[in-house]
């Protein structure tokens, strides 16, 4: 790799201990990678959720903490694994929280926007078409791609706070133009698309794709950005998709051919059929078993998803033999509170929850056997780790399994 | 056996050297909630290496998958003490490199990595055969 003087004065230790650290870290991963060089980065969005991050995350945090890193660029964090206003009411055990609660010192030294957010394209952190960004969270990583066209690779735990410190990353991946063509297609010839089956669509496509670029036909130009969230979160989790092309909707696909004159390697219909299949195939549950509790909020409810539940919620209570759980980010929350939606809800029974999420929360605690999500993301990443079984259903399903008439 | 030694090379991407019983999968393989870091066992239950444990082998799989917690994950699996010997890729990925150039950082162990071998390696290379990796200069040599 080609470095500056500075880069090199820095792996000298001229700029203290976590610069160098973190400089020698992108780049012993750009020389595996082939990068000539590091390139300057806008914004960062990093992992801080103990349940992911373990004793190993807080001890690499803490060392570049002591070691006098700050960040460089507006960084922002994902969400916790604890809410940190309401653990004792969702009982995850203190020396849980006491962890959580180091990786959060650790971050606040370094400088980190406390966002606790899996959404900061929404707020805070809102990156600009062709911006080289550095950016952790795959639902976030696809949608800063694909729905902004700014670049990011899906930036591993460790390389992304380096990122951060240094206001740098190695070029590789997504950050050069030639590797963000597409390469399969995607024929999608359906109308009326529901909440759910962008979640299935996504679910399919990540599928299918692997960690091929898809390009997507058939997503109508009304499009909502929650739909394109649900999509893109669909898509990452269930392939390793950081970058999708819509036709008609996202930036670069509107500027040029996304195959650049090329065939696509593979094309795919989708059809109502295979959206049914998919539903089934995420769902894993046995209708008959009874749903111990019910979730939305995967990624984090936005306001406008808030404002459907609301909709849906009149005359309506959580059952007591239920639990009803909503995620969203601190904001989204104030801002319901604010339009007069979290009270109501509050007082029928759902419990909220902000700064954190169900799928990076101590799920084993709560000793669920059977949880239902509107998620396919949710449904796909909780089940291997706690062998729940999960119902996949759209908002519709999930609130009337949760609620009764008033 | 001894004297039929055979070295193949690829490219080293972190340094050291490691010896251990081969463990392959044909997939790809993913850390964050694929395997327990306490023990070291593969528990991703999609994974051809399910049940299987990963400490002192040396692991074989041709990419990285999954989660980009999956560095922290693997770090630390190797922090406590259930780290393979060594990891050989087809292609590798920022996940596994990052998590073993941390790993050498913050508690001193050196994994080599090495990938782009000369041959497919789930051609010759049988589980448990004992092979040997130097990252410095990308060898791997099975030693029976």
């Amino acid at each position: 790799m080609i470095l500056t003087d500075e880069e090199k004065a820095c792996l000298q230790g001229s700029h203290g201990e976590a610069n160098r650290l973190a400089v020698e870290l992108l780049v012993r991963v750009g020389e595996a990678f082939g990068s000539e060089r590091l390139i300057p980065i806008t914004s960062a969005h990093i992992l801080g959720h103990y349940g992911s991050l373990h004793q190993a995350g807080i001890d690499f945090l803490e060392t570049l903490a002591e070691g006098g890193g700050q960040c460089r660029v507006p960084t922002t964090v994902d969400p916790s694994s604890v809410d940190f206003d309401r653990w004792e009411q969702f009982r995850v055990p203190e020396d849980y929280v006491k962890k959580q609660k180091r990786l959060q010192i650790a971050i606040g030294k370094l400088g980190v926007i406390p966002s606790w957010s899996c959404t900061p394209y929404f707020a805070h952190n809102v990156p600009r078409f062709g911006q080289n960004i550095a950016w952790a969270e795959s639902s976030a990583v696809a949608y800063a791609n694909s729905v902004i066209g700014a670049r990011t690779n899906r930036t591993p735990f460790g390389l992304d706070i380096c990122a951060a410190i240094t206001g740098k990353i190695p070029e590789f991946g997504l950050y050069v133009e030639k590797n963000r063509r597409g390469s399969v297609l995607f024929e999608v010839e359906l109308d009326a698309l529901s909440d759910l089956d962008y979640h299935t669509l996504g679910a399919i496509v990540g599928r299918r794709s692997g960690s091929r670029i898809p390009v997507i036909k058939g997503i109508p130009p009304d499009v909502t950005n929650d739909r394109l969230k649900c999509f893109g979160a669909g898509a990452a989790s269930a392939g390793s998709v950081a970058l999708y092309h819509a036709l008609g909707i996202t930036p670069e696909a509107q500027l040029k051919d996304p195959f650049d004159g090329r065939r696509p390697e593979e094309i795919f219909t989708v059809s109502r059929k295979d959206l049914r299949d998919m539903e089934d195939q995420i769902s894993t549950a046995d209708p008959d078993s009874k749903v111990e509790m019910v979730t939305l909020g995967c990624p984090l409810l936005s306001i406008g998803e808030l404002k459907a539940v609301f909709q849906k919620m009149r005359d309506r209570r959580v059952r007591k033999d239920i639990l009803f759980w909503i995620y969203l980010s601190q904001e989204t929350y104030d801002l319901g509170r604010a339009l007069g939606l979290v009270d109501p809800l509050e007082k029928a029974g759902i419990w909220f929850s902000t700064q954190t999420c169900a799928t990076i929360s101590p799920v084993k605690v709560w000793g669920f056997s059977h949880v239902m999500t509107n998620s396919a993301k949710c449904a796909l990443v909780v089940p291997s780790e706690h062998n729940l079984s999960i119902a996949y259903r759209d908002t519709d399903g999930c609130i009337l399994t949760a609620t009764e008439p008033v | 056996m001894g004297s039929a030694r055979e070295v193949v090379r690829g490219r080293g991407v972190t340094p050291g050297q490691g010896q251990g019983k081969a463990l392959v999968s044909t997939q790809p393989f993913m850390f964050a909630h694929g395997v327990e870091p306490q023990s070291g066992d593969v528990i991703d239950m999609r994974s051809d290496m399910l049940g299987e444990n990963i400490k002192g082998k040396v692991l074989i799989f041709p990419f990285g998958k999954g989660s980009t917690t999956g560095s922290a994950w693997f770090l630390e699996t190797i922090r406590q003490g259930n780290g393979p010997s060594a990891v050989i890729n087809v292609e590798t990925e920022p996940i596994i490199a990052s998590a073993i150039v941390m790993a050498r950082f913050l508690y001193g162990i050196a994994i080599p990595l090495v990938d782009r071998l000369e041959k497919d390696i789930t051609d010759f290379v049988t589980e448990d055969a004992t092979v040997q990796v130097n990252g410095d200069t990308g060898e791997v040599t099975i030693v029976s």
